[in-house]
């Protein structure tokens, strides 16, 4: 799975927000087969509620990660239904 | 008069230029308040805070198109609600099928003990109707009653906020076994409650049946005149009679600390132990001769048979059906 990395950090909400939205909306095809994961780098603690919460309702799995001086936020496909029942 | 008139349609001409450049101000700002408005409108559904001017400036905000993005992820997660509405319709789908297909009748109460849905069973266990069943509680439909009786599951379920299982609950002398589960919300309130009932009137019904029929035997075998044990693998009793008490002259409360070899003469304790083997194996014993031990050490010849009882192919106990030989009788000392 390719990983592309977006440095947001120097942006406060909601413009984060937006251009996450921004990067969601143009790699949905690739996101949605599993292909790419967007990684989003934030200093902003806003974000790792607002971009997680949007994610999720756009049906994607989110994971959030502290890291040294930032958040690390990973959007990517969710398991299918076959993926769950099986798991 | 001529450069009156020049002056006049000039200062007509700029005071128009003017003029129009003021209208176009007036509607880019409208433009871009309207973006603005509706962006922050959009953003506060997504659950942030509106953009503050100084984020974005006039001229990049109509640039970047917020109420572009905003509503193409709008558009993503509308189809993920539709995916997830699709599941949801087939996962309730599934447990109605569930439900239809268990033979428990089955009540989703709300917090007001109101009935909020009901499987098949239900119907069919309790004269219930169909028609007037959703939004009546549940005492009134199943207890047929307007107070709630002391037994009620769901109130000690709501009381506890624990799953509760009742497992005889008597209604109109059928018999029920009633298990209660809470559904909580994320405040951990208790918002339904399902109730499973399954009918055990003919087990109950049977298990009475055969305890009134266990009496019987165990009053017959009381008295009888001929000596009964019952010994289970590891050599306690499980049950002996009046006449196995006098003959061996042991009180009730000593039977429980014996074994089945202290009773046993001890000239005759090997071929016991062998007969004992035999019948672990399944087989019956017919005409037994052995010689028993009383409390007092007096040797008594008897006579009798002996079986086994199994239970899923483990033996559970003997049964042994003696009478006392009387003097001059073979006894297996006199056989050796």
């Amino acid at each position: 799975m390719e990983v592309k990395e977006i440095d947001m950090r120097g942006q406060i909400c909601p413009s984060s927000l937006l251009t996450a939205l921004r990067e969601i909306n143009a790699n949905k095809t690739a996101l949605r087969s599993g292909l790419l994961m967007l990684s989003f780098l934030s200093d902003n603690r806003d974000s790792t509620a607002t971009i997680p919460e949007s994610a999720a309702n756009m049906g994607y799995g989110v994971s959030v990660v502290k890291e040294d001086d930032s958040y690390r936020i990973d959007v990517f496909a969710q398991p299918t239904e076959m993926e769950i029942r099986n798991s | 008069m001529k450069a009156f008139i020049s002056k006049l349609l000039g200062d007509t001409e700029e005071t128009q230029l003017v003029s129009e450049n003021r209208f176009l101000r007036e509607q880019q700002f409208k433009q871009v308040e309207y973006i603005r408005r509706k962006t922050n409108q959009l953003l506060m559904l997504m659950g942030t805070l509106p953009i503050r001017p100084e984020e974005l400036d006039d001229d990049t905000l109509i640039e970047t198109d917020p109420i572009g993005t905003v509503a193409d992820a709008f558009a993503q997660i509308l189809e993920h609600e539709k995916e997830l509405n699709e599941r949801l319709r087939m996962a309730h789908d599934e447990i109605q099928a569930i439900l239809s297909s268990i033979g428990v009748g089955i009540l989703l109460l709300d917090s007001s003990m109101q009935i909020q849905m009901y499987n098949q069973k239900i119907v069919e266990l309790f004269p219930l109707n169909k028609d007037s069943l959703i939004g009546q509680t549940c005492c009134q439909a199943v207890c047929g009653t307007s107070t709630l009786p002391a037994d009620c599951t769901f109130t000690r379920i709501m009381e506890t906020r624990r799953p509760y299982h009742q497992s005889d609950w008597v209604q109109s002398g059928r018999h029920f076994d009633v298990a209660g589960v809470p559904i909580k919300n994320r405040f951990g309130e208790v918002t339904h409650v399902v109730l499973a009932y399954t009918e055990t009137t003919s087990r109950v019904e049977t298990e009475r049946r055969l305890r009134e029929r266990e009496q019987i035997c165990l009053d017959v075998f009381e008295n009888i005149s001929d000596v009964v044990q019952c010994v289970t693998p590891d050599g306690s009793f499980l049950f002996v009679n009046r006449a196995w008490r006098e003959l061996l002259g042991y009180l009730p409360h000593e039977i429980s600390a014996l074994k089945f070899w202290n009773i046993i003469a001890p000239e005759c304790r090997k071929e016991c132990m062998e007969h004992f083997d035999i019948l672990m194996h399944g087989e019956r014993l017919e005409d037994v001769r052995t010689c028993l031990l009383s409390k007092d050490g007096q040797e008594i010849a008897v006579a009798g048979q002996i079986n086994c009882s199994f239970s899923n192919g483990k033996p559970i106990a003997t049964f042994g059906l003696f009478r006392q030989l009387e003097a001059g009788h073979e006894t297996p000392q006199a056989k050796s």
